[in-house]
């Protein structure tokens, strides 16, 4: 979810995924087609795979893409790990941010800037089609939220940009009781009847501390809703039926490699009845 | 697309990769054809141990353009085989919060004000020469091993003035007296792998999961490889140790003692203790009259008769642990079959039974003969980097030499003076001020100190009672403190001289760890803005006292006391920092300090051959073939090269000068303060796995800081109700000493029984030591953080 510019090759390459990102699922029947018809389960979703297959570009259709095949790019991962790194180096190699901007805003070496692909909307927020027709852009969420986390989609993302987005890793969405962002909205675009689920996390095995033989229990304990996580063996996993999404847990993860996976609702509820006007259910 | 190199997932994960590793953080920002190989990769990697816990480590530091920019596990160290806790992997981070001190700064009024490092040496210099005997040096476990012994040198040698001590007085005195007293010798006679092979682990007060993780995780990887291990917790709350423990023993403040005795009663009712161990190597000891750190003798039977009254039911009665697990316990150590180890750290040496307690625990295994054979040792756990290396084998204690001394004994001070090449004469025979003394003449009008000087520690933050130790310090006329520090802290604030430090691979420097291993590092990057290391502060300040003619900077033949020489003989000026690193101080420094070890055979070998190895333990002895050989078990026959041979065990340092150890008996006594009806509840202090001591480092560390933002107030359930709190609530914490409102936390991540909340000490904005007590073990002078009676309130108001 927010990749942003990883490196500046691949930003460029992402600015075309990132509109195709930005359209609804299915608007244009193109390859990023709604879960519902998709050969990708909701686990590789979270894994990536539907990423991996936006940013792997035009040529690259769904066929050719292995969502959830690890194995490949393990190995080659493996091998670049230790280029320049002595024998004695644990599994763990950290690459810490060399500007002090870096090391306050958690980038990672290389990158330059946030941004979310495809975006974490406030609580409540409609289907997406609806709501980029019901956002006006104005706002009146970003101010009411008391965390300041709710921010305006930077101009990279093209159409929607200054639409309401979350971005966790500078501040999750704290699941305030009132939603006073709601409350706040007076189109519509951000429902007070619908459920809270920004999105899904799930817990990478391979980077967090847990899994990896270490002692961490960050996640679970800082959780705000109760049973999301679970824990067993001291390892802990994400109930995704439970887990709202707000990305407390990404916020919150020490690990070296932040391993907390994120993805936003794909198919969000559509507004009730009462607001309906003349909205396209797609899922 | 598809030959891009890099891993898409990671790509995915792209900004939330707090500090980027393995493979996203290896290529990203280069061209993939870049990072096969194709340019040569920037950052060159050197070896240290890590700036945190006593654990002691091994990373690797990789750095690019004068900067830390990469970090990871050391797989050929032995500690910690390629892996490390969550502060570790951040541990580089450290040298970069924003607010590093840069620049020497005098109060003149209210204000702090930028002075040159030439003048702040000679405000100090000129303040020591007034009063020379009012000086005190406050260190600690985390000065380098030459750090500590140039402070030691000064001070001692020098002003002939023991008003030094370490934090560490704080931290690990109790463990040292416990050695002393049983062994004649301080620190463990095993080491680490201890864990690889023990069938039983108890963790006495312990909470290896958070203090000590890469230990921890080095058991429990041993179980999920399919190998058995039973782990007992003995606790005063459940944590996230217990989680991985078979058996969980909650007792009440202070019953450790009364478990110990519990189990060497039985041992002896039940016959089960190891007769032929016992009659070969051990003697026992007890209290007369006037008490004393080494005791009286006292016949076995004797020992048997004190003991005797404390039968399962008494233990439990005073432990409130239930009686038939004092006899599983007993049990256990009956077994000889099995291998026990025990570990133990701040719940049993922050005790004012401190001595006591770490007395029976070994008592307890020499008694059951669970000792000298890997898998068998009472294992005491340091909380600093270099407690052992600095404080404990340096001895910048307030009565100690280097190399296991001490300054009332004659002997050792001609030694020290000899080495030292200082008039004979010029060492004082009485001890200066310990910890707590110190920092209450210090806050006290007219008092022995007026000038107290802080090198890498932080007393306005982890002092006991700070209202009376610390804060009252505030507005004194006559009292100058200096700091040295790397980040404004708790200290600072108070500071008269604040000067700028150098950090971890800023410097040069050697530390010991919790398990006798020395450990050598290489200066790497250089410090920010005008930071400078302490040893050479320390040096510098010597050398300005030199100049205003001091005589005890003079040796014997009235040179310099810390005269040093290139190669070719000519004297290099390292008191002036332009020149500080034309030779390697810390060599210099090091290799005289090692002429000290061979007293107590805490043998080290020289400079050259430590930056070879990933750290070697003490006594390390020189073999017929040139080859420098460390040993792992002290005292077994099998691996220590000072026992005699043919010996299976010999305690070569016995204070019954007798090669035996000695077995104590202490009476259970109860804690100086107990709940009651005004103060109900009992208060328990403590550190937190993501952040190391007052977190002065590991809250500069952004992941860190996040991960655990805040102190708190952990509560139990019954007792959060019936106050009417709930989680996040405000609560105020009182005791007879000071107050603090800290946010509650119900079922978090460790759940103190009824009758007992636990803050930890890292945060500087809810300062628990106002509240805690300064009562102190009366060997140790370890003070009790572990049990203040408080009450509770629910607060007004919002978090700070």
């Amino acid at each position: 979810m927010i990749g942003g510019d990883a490196e500046p090759s691949a930003a460029a390459r992402g600015s075309s995924a990132i509109d195709a990102t930005c359209r609804e699922p299915g608007e244009d029947g193109d390859e990023v087609a709604a879960p519902s018809g998709s050969a990708w389960t909701r686990r590789d979703m979270l894994r990536g795979a539907f990423l991996r297959h936006l940013l792997s570009g035009a040529g690259a259709g769904r066929g050719t893409t292995n969502p959830g095949s690890g194995a490949v790019h393990g190995e080659i991962g493996a091998e670049v790990t230790r280029v320049g790194v002595p024998p004695e180096a644990g599994a763990v190699v950290v690459r810490y941010p060399k500007t002090a901007e870096d090391v306050r805003r958690l980038r990672p070496p290389g990158s330059r800037g946030g941004g979310v692909i495809p975006v974490l909307r406030p609580p409540g927020a409609v289907v997406e089609s609806r709501f980029l027709e019901l956002c006006t852009r104005c706002g009146d969420c970003a101010g009411a939220c008391p965390y300041s986390s709710i921010k305006d989609a930077p101009g990279r993302l093209r159409a929607i940009v200054g639409t309401p987005v979350i971005d966790p890793i500078s501040q999750p969405c704290w699941l305030c009781t009132d939603a006073p962002c709601v409350a706040a909205c007076k189109t519509g675009a951000l429902d007070a009847k619908l459920e809270v689920r920004l999105g899904t996390a799930a817990i990478d095995t391979q980077t967090c501390l847990a899994h990896q033989k270490g002692v961490c229990s960050t996640c679970v304990e800082r959780c705000p809703v109760e049973g999301a996580i679970l824990v067993e063996s001291g390892r802990p996993t994400v109930d995704q039926e439970r887990c709202s999404g707000c990305g407390v847990c990404q916020y919150v993860c020490p690990a070296p490699e932040n391993a907390v996976l994120l993805m936003p609702m794909f198919a969000r509820p559509a507004p009730r009845e009462g607001n309906r006007r003349t909205c396209e259910v797609t899922s | 697309m598809n030959s891009m190199s890099v891993d898409r997932r990671d790509f995915l994960k792209g900004a939330a990769m707090a500090a980027a590793t393995a493979v996203a953080g290896g290529t990203v920002g280069l061209p993939a054809t870049e990072a096969f190989g194709q340019e040569v990769d920037p950052v060159s990697w050197q070896k240290a141990p890590c700036r945190f816990c006593g654990t002691g480590c091994h990373v690797l530091v990789g750095v690019e353009k004068d900067r830390v920019v990469a970090i990871a596990g050391d797989q050929s160290a032995d500690v910690n085989k390629g892996l490390l806790c969550v502060k570790g992997y951040h541990v580089g981070l450290i040298l970069y919060g924003e607010d590093r001190l840069r620049q020497p700064m005098l109060r003149r009024g209210e204000k702090m004000v930028p002075i040159s490092w030439d003048e702040a040496i000679d405000v100090i210099a000129r303040r020591i020469g007034a009063a020379p005997e009012k000086f005190a040096f406050y260190g600690s476990g985390q000065w380098t091993i030459p750090e500590g012994y140039a402070a030691q040198k000064f001070m001692k040698g020098g002003l002939g003035n023991n008003h030094i001590d370490p934090n560490a007085r704080l931290c690990m005195a109790s463990a040292v007296t416990g050695f002393l007293a049983t062994y004649g010798v301080d620190e463990p006679a095993g080491c680490y792998e201890d864990l690889d092979s023990c069938d039983v682990l108890i963790m006495w007060g312990n909470n290896p999961a958070e203090m000590h993780p890469v230990l921890f995780s080095r058991v429990i990887d041993r179980r999920s490889r399919g190998e058995e291990i039973q782990l007992i917790d003995i606790s005063t709350r459940r944590t996230r140790t217990t989680d991985h423990c078979q058996e969980f023993l909650e007792m009440q403040p202070h019953g450790d003692v009364a478990i110990a005795l519990g189990i060497a009663h039985l041992l002896i009712e039940n016959e089960t203790y190891a007769r032929d161990f016992v009659e070969s190597y051990c003697a026992f000891r007890a209290q007369g009259k006037e008490p004393a750190l080494l005791g009286e003798e006292i016949s076995f039977e004797q020992y048997k008769a004190a003991i005797a009254r404390y039968t399962p039911e008494y233990v439990s009665r005073l432990s409130g642990v239930p009686a038939e697990k004092i006899r599983m316990l007993a049990e256990l150590f009956g077994r000889r079959d099995l291998k026990i180890t025990s570990l133990w750290c701040m719940g049993m040496n922050q005790h004012t039974m401190g001595t006591a307690i770490n007395c029976l625990v070994h008592g307890v295994h020499l008694l059951s003969g669970h000792f000298g054979r890997p898998g068998d040792a009472p294992t005491s756990l340091t909380g600093q980097p270099s407690a052992c290396g600095t404080v404990r084998e340096v001895g910048t204690l307030a009565h100690a030499l280097p190399g296991g001394r001490v300054v009332a004994n004659e002997e050792h001070r001609k030694q020290a003076e000899e080495i030292w090449n200082v008039p004979e004469g010029r060492i004082n025979p009485k001890p200066g001020h310990h910890t707590v003394s110190m920092w209450d003449q210090f806050c006290t009008p007219g008092g022995d100190v007026d000038t107290i000087w802080v090198q890498v520690t932080n007393p306005g933050q982890t002092l006991p009672n700070l209202n009376a130790l610390f804060e009252r310090k505030a507005g004194m006329e006559d009292k100058f403190l200096i700091v040295s520090e790397v980040y404004p802290t708790a200290t600072t604030s108070l500071a008269d001289l604040v000067l700028p430090a150098a950090l971890w691979v800023e410097k040069n420097g050697i530390y010991g760890n919790s398990e006798r291993r020395t450990q050598q590092w290489f200066k790497m990057v250089d410090p920010p803005g005008q930071a400078r290391d302490d040893c050479w502060m320390t040096i510098a300040v010597a050398h300005r006292l030199f100049e205003l003619g001091h005589e005890g900077m003079k040796d014997r033949d009235g040179r310099f006391l810390f005269e040093m020489k290139d190669t070719n003989g000519r004297p290099v000026p390292i008191w002036d920092w332009q020149h500080y690193y034309d030779i390697n101080v810390d060599k210099q420094l090091f290799e005289e300090y090692r002429r000290f070890t061979r007293l107590k055979h805490k043998d080290l070998a020289p400079y050259d051959e430590y930056v070879r190895a990933r750290g070697m333990r003490w006594p390390v002895t020189e073999q017929a073939d040139g080859s420098w050989r460390e040993t792992r078990f002290r005292f077994a026959g099998f691996d220590d090269p000072y026992v005699e041979a043919g010996r299976e065990i010999q305690f070569y340092h016995s204070t019954s000068k007798n090669d035996r150890a000695q077995i104590w008996f202490y009476d259970y006594e109860p804690p100086s303060e107990l709940p009651d009806q005004e103060f109900p509840f009992w208060l328990t202090t403590g550190r937190v796995l993501e952040h190391w001591h007052t977190g002065t480092m590991t809250r500069r560390v952004p992941q860190l800081d996040r991960a655990m933002p805040g102190s708190y107030v952990e509560m139990n359930p019954a007792d959060a109700k019936e106050l009417g709190v709930r989680n996040g609530d405000l609560v105020a914490v009182e005791s007879r000493r000071g107050r603090v409102d800290l946010p509650a936390w119900i079922n978090g991540r460790a759940r103190p029984p009824r009758g007992t909340v636990f803050v930890p000490f890292f945060d500087e904005s809810m300062l628990i030591n106002r509240v805690t007590s300064e009562a102190h073990d009366p060997f140790s002078k370890q003070p009790d953080y572990k049990k203040s009676a408080v009450k509770l309130s629910k607060a007004q108001g919002n978090l700070p």
